[in-house]
């Protein structure tokens, strides 16, 4: 079938009936169910720096799901979430022991008890497989714990994700302020006697629950992924706990949806639909996240990088100005003779000029607005104030002030250079003897 | 059962047996030095996220090459190659971006590990459902391992190499290892290609994983990696011994663990070979966790519980001595000693035991009496009590009434040496805060 009638046979049984459609239907809700709880924990996971932690759960319950079968004989859904969480608690136990009564380090106890814990639950999973028919005939399916598989999801797992969900929910909904709190400034936590650890112990168990009920949609090694991945995305996005949240949690129930659509389609799995969807969006934020994204990043570079070159060229223009010389429209080459430069590179420096409010090049000459020539005082007048500060609050020489000063102009704002001018009782000539130039709108009354 | 189900059969088990030895060592060796650079976990993202590449390999190898003709370089089949270049690439390509996402955004390290390598897990997965569609390829290999399945040298020649290269690059670059690992700026400026190591040994990091993936199983990979290494470090503090500890703990799993396999099948219990050794490997630090002469919990227990009787034994000696009970003076009962400690008698019941057989107390009809011996004591231990509060309050500013509990603390700590300084700094002074003598 092509692709298109695949999807069309996709959305078609989201509404229909029949076991086929049912199995569709559960597919979507448990995934996207799934894809809710781990972007709301997870949230909180990555920002307490738990994030390993999920993903030695997730390996750690295997032996519990294995040794929950073996003990019931068949694939009963409450046997194996009751071993599995029993494995999960006892693998964290065991990584807090490990760090905390040897001198092996936290990370290095994570992978101990992955790697211990997944050892023992393949152990125990090919012995399985190799025992005696009535156990292992029962054991064909075993293997959707490993990579999960929606197809297998019934009702019953349906229940508990739901059950699962609103426990997280309203553990978090009740705990928010003190969680946050205690992830955010633990010495505060610590100082209104927050019992940070009892809620790291919380948001373990809590971890181990949702890992334990999503475990036949992503299986061991990929549900970490699903707490991990869309939280990380979401932190790029956003600078407030709750929209990151939220947003989390609505990546993380998309990613669910488009994993199993995904998978209907293509046939490629849906725990690993799931995981390289949310992962595409993870890379998608890195590179473009408005603020915290290289793009972002990349751009507000630029944005400084032009308005110091322009505010360069307004501080060299005082200058030639102070000296007596044209200030409204400076020819290049003047401009160039003080800024030491090819008048060629003047000028192509210049162009940026344009667009700015602050002046343009035009006739070969620089010509400075009213803003631009305001703009240059309140510059020139920062910068001499910030040489006078290092002068005589950080002793330096008068010839070694200029430097500093050079950099930190384009970064005074009216309150640091109020406060300047306090500290030092507003001067009128710099290290260099140079005339300070008067603030704006105070250069009459002085 | 017979004698011979108990031991290995040579005629099958010899390469399998080889195979889990030359993976053990290597992967011990190389967790080592990533263990003690506190970064265990890249041996984690890095066997996770082989998997695109090795089947990208595959799948690129089923492409070029002609399926009919089996061509075989340096003893390795060409498929091979495909599969460790694909799988080098991968495994780089992971940790470099691990390194991108935490350097040039706000991303944690954890965290950025965390998203990557299910990440390239994933795409490793879809890529092998892709490539078994056409490609013979066990899928369960990357859970269980083969190590049972190996029946030819030429099976074990690509992890013989990769164990030769591991122990040559090891007896190579030993010092070069040691200074990177422990001293970023002694390494600089001795002008050690920093980098260059770190870039060698994940290669060989990924060389190790790739040629034992087949065998021990891409994830199981990881506790040879680690558990070793951890074992080794709970044994030894340098560096050298904690490198062959981890090669010795990795060969001895390797080993013991295959045995096991073939004891437990004669006892009708099949498993798999690659997870048992791993469960061994686990076993073996569990051992050394509890049991390490230093380090072990229960060497940690037994010094805690030393400690506690000789705390228990000073105070007991202290008390009767306070209470006058020296050999001049009178005797104290037990319940007075222990009353004045705030303790139950029955507490000090075998504190006053171990006291008598020392010779320090003895017992007479009305109470205890300090010997010669015990009176000598508790005097260096009263002596340095009152020294050390006469130092709280002449060099730390303390109030008088505020340094008798922290003296309590540290009398049964104080070394001889430390109690000559505390007289040489106080100039031997006669009497304590309290007015009391110093003995």
């Amino acid at each position: 079938m092509s692709f298109v009638e695949l999807t069309g046979e996709f959305f078609s049984s989201l509404l229909g009936h029949g076991d086929a459609a049912q199995a569709t239907i559960n597919a979507v809700l448990g995934a996207c169910l799934a894809g809710l709880t781990c972007g709301v924990l997870g949230s909180f996971i990555t920002l307490r720096r738990m994030s390993l932690f999920a993903d030695m759960l997730g390996h750690a319950v295997l032996p519990g799901v294995a040794a929950g079968f073996i003990i019931a004989g068949s694939k009963s859904t409450p046997a194996l979430l009751l071993g599995s969480l029993a494995a999960g608690l006892l693998a964290a136990l065991l990584t807090r022991a490990i760090s905390s009564h040897s001198r092996i380090k936290e990370d290095a106890s994570l992978g101990i008890t992955l790697s211990l814990f997944y050892a023992v639950g393949i152990w125990l999973l090919s012995w399985i497989t190799r025992a005696g028919p009535e156990l292992s005939s029962q054991a064909s399916g075993l293997n959707h714990y490993l990579f999960g598989n929606p197809a297998i999801i019934q009702v019953i797992d349906l229940v508990f994700l739901a059950s699962a969900a609103v426990v997280i929910g309203a553990v978090l909904g009740l705990f928010f302020k003190e969680v946050s709190a205690s992830i955010f400034d633990p010495s505060f936590a610590d100082s209104i006697g927050l019992p940070r650890n009892l809620f790291d112990n919380l948001l373990l168990i809590l971890l181990t629950l949702v890992i334990v009920v999503s475990l036949k949609i992503l299986g061991v090694i990929l549900v970490a992924a699903l707490l991990v991945i869309p939280p990380a995305t979401a932190y790029l996005l956003t600078d407030k706990l709750k929209r990151m949240v939220l947003l989390s949690a609505a990546l993380g129930a998309l990613a669910g949806f488009g994993g199993v659509y995904l998978d209907f389609v293509f046939g490629i799995g849906v725990g690993p639909a799931i995981v390289c969807l949310s992962f595409l969006g993870l890379m998608g934020a890195f590179l473009g996240a408005p603020h915290h994204g290289i793009l972002g990043r990349y751009l507000s570079h630029r944005k400084l990088a032009l308005k110091t070159l322009r505010e360069n060229l307004l501080t060299s223009a005082w200058r030639i100005g102070e000296r007596g010389g044209e200030l409204l429209a400076i020819p290049i080459g003047d401009l160039a003779n003080e800024r030491g430069e090819e008048p060629s590179a003047t000028r192509l420096l210049a162009r940026h000029m344009n667009g700015s409010g602050w002046g343009r090049l035009e006739n070969d000459r620089l010509i400075l607005t009213s803003l631009g020539q305001e703009r240059a005082r309140t510059l020139m007048r920062g910068h001499r104030l910030w040489e006078i500060f290092l002068q005589r609050e950080a002793s330096l020489a008068p010839d070694h002030v200029h430097a500093g000063a050079e950099e930190i102009e384009h970064f005074l704002d009216a309150e640091t250079v109020r406060e300047l001018e306090e500290l030092l009782d507003n001067p009128e000539t710099d290290p260099h003897g140079k005339a300070i130039p008067p603030g704006s709108g105070e250069g009459e009354t002085r | 059962m017979t004698a011979a189900e108990l031991w290995f059969d040579w005629d099958i088990d010899t390469w399998p047996l080889l195979m889990a030895l030359l993976v053990g060592m290597s992967c011990g060796l190389l967790g080592a030095v990533f263990l003690v650079r506190h970064t265990a976990l890249l041996g984690d993202a890095v066997s996770h996220s082989v998997l695109p590449g090795i089947a990208g390999g595959l799948l690129l190898a089923g492409i070029v090459l002609d399926r009919n003709e089996e061509e075989h370089v340096f003893g390795t089949s060409a498929t091979m190659l495909f599969i460790l270049a694909g799988a080098l690439v991968a495994g780089l390509a992971s940790t470099m971006l691990i390194e991108a996402l935490h350097r040039h955004s706000r991303i944690k390290p954890d965290t950025a590990l965390g998203a990557v390598f299910p990440a390239f897990f994933a795409i490793g997965v879809i890529l092998i459902r892709l490539a078994a569609r056409d490609a013979h390829f066990d899928q369960d290999c990357v859970f269980y391992g083969s190590l049972e399945v190996i029946g030819e040298f030429s099976q074990v020649m690509p992890t013989l190499l990769c164990s030769i290269l591991v122990i040559l690059f090891f007896l190579g670059f030993y010092k070069e290892i040691l200074i990177t690992s422990f001293d970023r700026q002694l390494s600089g400026t001795l002008g050690l290609p920093v980098g260059l190591v770190n870039l060698l040994l994940t290669s060989l990091l990924v060389l190790a994983i790739v040629v034992a993936f087949e065998a021990v199983g891409a994830i199981l990979v990881i506790a040879l990696l680690i558990i070793p290494a951890a074992t080794a470090q709970l044994l030894s503090y340098r560096f050298n011994r904690v490198l062959i500890l981890s090669a010795l703990f990795g060969l001895s799993a390797a080993f013991l663990g295959s045995w096991m396999t073939i004891l437990l099948e004669a006892v009708n219990f099949e498993t798999a070979r690659a997870p048992t050794v791993a469960v061994v490997a686990g076993l073996q630090f569990l051992l050394a966790l509890v049991f390490s002469p230093e380090q072990g919990l229960l060497a940690q227990a037994l010094r805690k519980r030393a400690l506690e009787s000789r705390i228990l034994e000073e105070n007991l000696l202290g008390s009767v001595y306070r209470l006058g009970g020296t050999p001049r003076a009178e005797a104290v009962t037990l319940e007075e000693a222990a009353a004045r400690l705030g303790y139950p008698p029955e507490k000090l019941a075998a504190a006053l035991r171990r006291c008598r057989i020392r010779g320090e107390l003895t017992v007479e009809s009305e109470g205890i009496l300090l010997t010669e011996e015990g009176s000598e004591k508790v005097g260096g231990i009263i002596r340095g009590h009152r020294l050390w509060e006469s130092y709280m309050i002449h060099e730390m500013g303390a109030a008088s009434d505020h340094v008798h509990d922290a003296a309590d603390h540290i009398e049964h700590h104080l070394q001889p040496a430390l109690v000559k300084e505390l007289e040489k700094l106080l100039g031997n002074p006669d009497l304590d805060p309290h007015g009391s003598e110093i003995p």
